[in-house]
């Protein structure tokens, strides 16, 4: 059961996170990719706030390639909350945390995401992200899982840095089909 | 088939909270007005009960099957992710998604909204929580099921309407 719920947790966020996935990497400390350039406000830049957001995307990634729970969990707000298929929801730095690493236990790999829009409110606040993700972990008795499906992302402006406040994932095809 | 009713029941998720009464089939526009002037200091307590009646009213639409009324709460943008259907983007879509939808018969609907949160600007929410119902396909078996929702919303001309919505299953939660 675990499996799947990390696994479609893992592949909501990697969906954020694949833009520049081509690195493989580091698991030393990786922070700063998401900070935002342009202030929120009536005129907030937009092309920064979506570059700084791809950029928390591409670090999702890259967190998740090497398994960096804490990398990975500086992309979340404190009061975030998961809603993944097959298990319950996870709010909160801690919960999120003891999910994410009981997910890389299963070694989720093979992540391909299709970003989708990222559509902001008008005083650049509140953003929200959706995509599509395939994927493979493994699953009871260590058998390769594959998996596909859509995200959902919210985000919020904290102070010049975007985190995700909000995300949910599910499947686009129902259990053996 | 039945994945693409969870899809749908995870939107009405947000709209169990007054699922009680029979909803009309007539136009049903109107549960979603906000204040006709929006005040200069956001009232999140105001605007996020303005958020559940949407929710609310989703649901009673959805039961009455009046899928016009339906489309009165979304963005003509808006996309759908329902878990085991493709998802829907755009009114016609949505409008074709819901048609087939509705074929079903939802009743015994309960809804635990967790979290409705704005923009600072109040131009955009979300809100997710909690379901359970039992969905009848037509000419088939009921089934109950519970899921999660996450919605995000925009405030359209006083109105909020969702942008985007997904739905996916989760255990019940234990009593």
């Amino acid at each position: 059961m675990r499996y799947r719920i990390g696994w479609y947790s893992a592949v909501i966020f990697s969906a954020l996170a694949l833009i520049n996935c081509t690195k493989a990497n580091n698991a030393a400390t990786d922070t700063g990719a998401a900070k935002m350039s342009a202030a929120p406000g009536p005129n907030f830049d937009k092309d920064a706030a979506e570059r700084a957001i791809r950029q928390g995307d591409s670090l999702w990634l890259r967190s998740v390639r090497a398994k960096n729970v804490d990398s990975v969990m500086t992309l979340y707000a404190s009061d975030a909350v998961t809603l993944q298929e097959g298990g319950p929801m996870q709010k909160g730095s801690d919960a999120l945390r003891a999910y994410f690493t009981e997910w890389f236990k299963a070694n989720p790999r093979d992540i391909d995401i299709k970003f989708g829009d990222i559509k902001f409110s008008d005083d650049g606040t509140l953003a929200y992200e959706t995509g599509s993700f395939t994927g493979t972990m493994n699953g009871p008795g260590g058998k390769p899982m594959k998996a596909s499906g859509d995200y959902l992302t919210v985000y919020k402006n904290d102070g010049g840095t975007w985190k995700a406040v909000a995300d949910m994932s599910n499947s686009n095809s129902m259990p053996g089909k | 088939m039945h994945g693409r009713i969870i899809t749908l029941v995870a939107a009405a998720v947000a709209t169990t909270v007054a699922c009680n009464k029979s909803a009309s089939s007539t136009a049903d526009t109107g549960m979603v007005a906000a204040p006709e002037s929006a005040p200069a200091a956001l009232d999140r307590n105001a605007e996020a009960a303005a958020i559940v009646k949407a929710d609310s009213t989703w649901l009673r639409n959805v039961m009455a099957k009046n899928v016009d009324s339906l489309m009165t709460l979304y963005t003509p943008e808006a996309v759908s992710y329902g878990f085991g259907t493709a998802p829907a983007s755009g009114s016609e879509q949505l409008r074709a998604l819901y048609t087939e939808f509705v074929k079903s018969t939802v009743t015994n609907p309960k809804l635990l909204s967790n979290t409705v949160k704005f923009s600072d600007d109040g131009t955009m929410a979300f809100d997710h929580g909690t379901y359970s119902m039992t969905v009848a396909p037509a000419g088939g078996k009921p089934e109950h099921q519970t899921g999660a929702y996450l919605n995000v919303w925009k405030k359209v001309d006083g109105q909020w309407k969702m942008l985007a919505e997904i739905s996916t299953p989760i255990p019940a939660p234990k009593s």
